[in-house]
């Protein structure tokens, strides 16, 4: 086994580990998600610290140990510095990575999941695209990419374009009013169907021409979450509900 | 089992302290079997004490066993500027260099939406009246050079700017990344005195 990995890498998760390490989940580019440690990189002086923290594109040389990498040297290539001087665009970058940390399983290479995640976190620091639609998007992008893709063409079964449509989680698509099988709960307006679907093919630099009503971004939401929740536990999100606690404390102003 | 359920039961419990790991909790449940008797009663005493009696200082946050602490109580102290920090440890480190007149407020943690750690668990809204209520003219910031900390910072002087208050966070000397406590008193006194308009 080669024992040293050299590889673009975005950092995910960076937690303290005793008293002078960081524990990290990386997304590399040519390995996918993998765990390391930094060793020294919570002292100020350290060499590693400047590139262990969230928000991290960096290229990274990575010693294989026993059971973890060790992070051995590493060279920032960006850390998105605008995110962190805006709140919500904190916590949406946030909740990408931990959704990228949780779908991912270890040591499946996932490039297009790194391009996408390094994507919109550069919309993020540009701040162009609505924050909530890019989430949406991000959203349904990780899972079409995990295999997920989500079928909103028409009712399944007849071929309608007509809406509404009702989602079903367990066929992975919609139905018209008429074929709708007894699981199909979800109800899914006809415009909104179609910002999802348009989302799903879109290329990550063209969400910033997206526009779309309260109403449709509210029910995208839920949508989403919904067929979310189906793969992985989404109540249990720190990163959603911070930014619900974050959302209302700007409505309150 | 290869040890009794004392021994085990106390190593499970040494486990639990932060950056203690299985051969850590072991040695020092060896070392403590090693101690004498008093020694032992001392350390459980010492410690139910601290917890009975220790509580966050009403005003500032730091950790004190009376309404307010020792740096709320003196008199001496600018009144009118304020630093705001992530851990009492870090405090520390800021009275340390003997730069700083001012009076603190402890957030006890940073910003961080994978803990579900928001502005109401640091108390910002508390912080926020305090700011209004001694009259504060300065607020320095002085959260952790690393993405959480820059987040709070961020955070705090959007949310403090509007009372009229000039908010300042320290900055040179202190590269990025990495945790304030382990600055040395050099790097933090002049940090502080580099201290930047947010
Ligand atoms: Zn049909
Ligand atoms: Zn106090």
């Amino acid at each position: 086994m080669v024992k040293m990995l050299k590889t673009r890498a975005l950092v995910l998760r960076s937690r303290p580990l005793g008293e002078r390490d960081r524990l990290l989940s990386l997304l590399t580019l040519e390995q996918g998600k993998l765990s390391a440690v930094a060793p020294g990189a919570r002292k100020i002086k350290s060499k590693l610290a400047a590139g262990v923290d969230y928000f991290t594109c960096g290229s990274f040389l990575l010693y294989r140990g026993r059971s973890l990498f060790t992070v051995s040297q590493l060279e920032v290539e960006t850390s998105f510095r605008n995110i962190r001087e805006n709140i919500r665009a904190y916590a949406y970058g946030m909740f990408f990575a931990e959704l990228t940390d949780k779908l991912l399983q270890e040591g499946e290479p996932a490039p297009e999941i790194f391009h996408l995640l390094f994507n919109c976190w550069s919309s993020l620091d540009e701040n162009k695209a609505d924050q909530e639609l890019l989430a949406r998007f991000f959203e349904l992008k990780i899972l079409s990419l995990l295999g997920y893709h989500p079928h909103l063409k028409g009712c399944l079964y007849c071929g309608s374009t007509a809406g509404p449509f009702f989602w079903s989680n367990s066929s992975g698509g919609i139905f018209c009013e008429k074929c709708r099988p007894g699981g199909a709960v979800f109800p899914f307006a006809k415009g909104t169907c179609s910002l999802a679907d348009s989302l799903l093919g879109m290329a990550p630099e063209k969400v910033a021409n997206v526009r779309a009503s309260a109403i449709q971004k509210k029910e995208l939401k839920d949508f989403n979450h919904h067929f979310l929740q189906y793969w992985v536990d989404v109540t249990s999100f720190q990163g959603l509900s911070f930014l619900e606690k974050i959302v209302n404390v700007e409505k309150d102003k | 089992m290869l040890f009794s359920p004392s021994i085990t039961r106390l190593v499970e419990v040494f486990r639990r302290l932060p950056g203690i790991g299985p051969k850590t909790a072991l040695r020092l449940t060896f070392f403590v079997l090693t101690m004498k008797n008093e020694e032992v009663q001392e350390m459980a005493r010492a410690l139910v004490e601290a917890k009975k009696r220790v509580r966050y200082c009403t005003r500032c946050r730091n950790l004190t066993e009376d309404e307010l602490c020792p740096v709320c109580r003196d008199e001496r102290r600018d009144k009118a500027l304020l630093c705001v920090v992530q851990e009492p440890r870090d405090m520390m480190v800021i009275e340390k260099t003997g730069q700083f007149k001012g009076r603190y407020f402890i957030l006890h943690g940073a910003l961080s939406p994978v803990e579900g750690i928001g502005p109401d668990e640091l108390m910002i809204p508390q912080l926020l009246q305090l700011i209004k209520d001694k009259k504060i003219e300065e607020v320095v910031i002085a959260t952790n050079p690393n993405v959480e900390g820059d987040a709070t910072a961020y955070y705090i002087a959007g949310a403090a700017k509007p009372l009229g208050v000039r908010v300042t966070r320290i900055g040179f000397g202190l590269p990025v990344g990495g945790d304030l406590e382990y600055a040395d008193e050099l790097t933090m006194t002049r940090a502080l005195e580099s201290r930047r308009e947010m």
